[in-house]
């Protein structure tokens, strides 16, 4: 069940699945989520850039911390998501009384 | 981020910079203190390792910040890297 921090808490439960971080400076990191906090900080680990030719600036990373603030997309699988629960959690909070 | 205390750390920043160096601490805003810092400035004709020392990076202009591993760092001939730098964060 999801309650108040929807995504904080969403993204508490996809601990140990691989992600996909799109950053908005184009970058795909692909990583297992170890955690995340508040700000939608994430952190991966066993860490690689998808584009591993176009970035080699980062090839010897093994985990990261992604700053919440630069991130435009975080990709999941869809297995690990029940879309039809999370649609209906926002939808219960977007509908609270603020 | 308290497991990478001490540990030798490499920082891409908003602007597409790409710093090195060793986290000495940090706080709830990612603001960093790195010592032993050093930018490693890459584009498609050269590479350049600036030493910048003893560093203070505000939170807000850093995009991921992750541990090195040191034997793969270390077999890598950064001086042969050739690469286009890293582009700015757009919102």
């Amino acid at each position: 069940t999801y309650s108040l921090q929807l995504f904080y808490s969403f993204f508490k439960t996809l601990v140990g699945q691989p992600v996909v971080v799109e950053l908005k400076n184009d970058m795909l990191i692909q990583g297992t989520l170890v955690s995340v906090d508040q700000y939608l900080n994430i952190k991966l680990d066993g860490v690689r850039v998808e584009d591993e030719r176009k970035y080699p600036h980062v090839a010897s990373l093994k985990n990261s911390f992604i700053r919440g603030s630069v991130v435009r997309y975080v990709h999941i699988p869809a297995t690990a998501v029940d879309t039809a629960l999370l649609q209906d959690a926002a939808r219960k909070e977007s509908q609270q009384p603020k | 981020m308290d497991d990478l205390r001490n540990k030798k750390v490499l920082l891409v920043t908003t602007d597409g910079r790409v710093v090195v160096g060793i986290l000495k601490g940090f706080d709830a805003q990612t603001n960093l203190i790195l010592s032993k810092a050093s930018e490693r400035a890459f584009s498609t004709d050269s590479f350049r390792e600036i030493p910048q020392g003893l560093h203070v990076v505000r939170g807000d202009t850093i995009a991921i910040i992750g541990e090195i591993d040191e034997e793969k760092d270390d077999a890598i001939d950064w001086q042969a890297v050739r690469a286009d730098p890293i582009t700015s964060i757009r919102i």
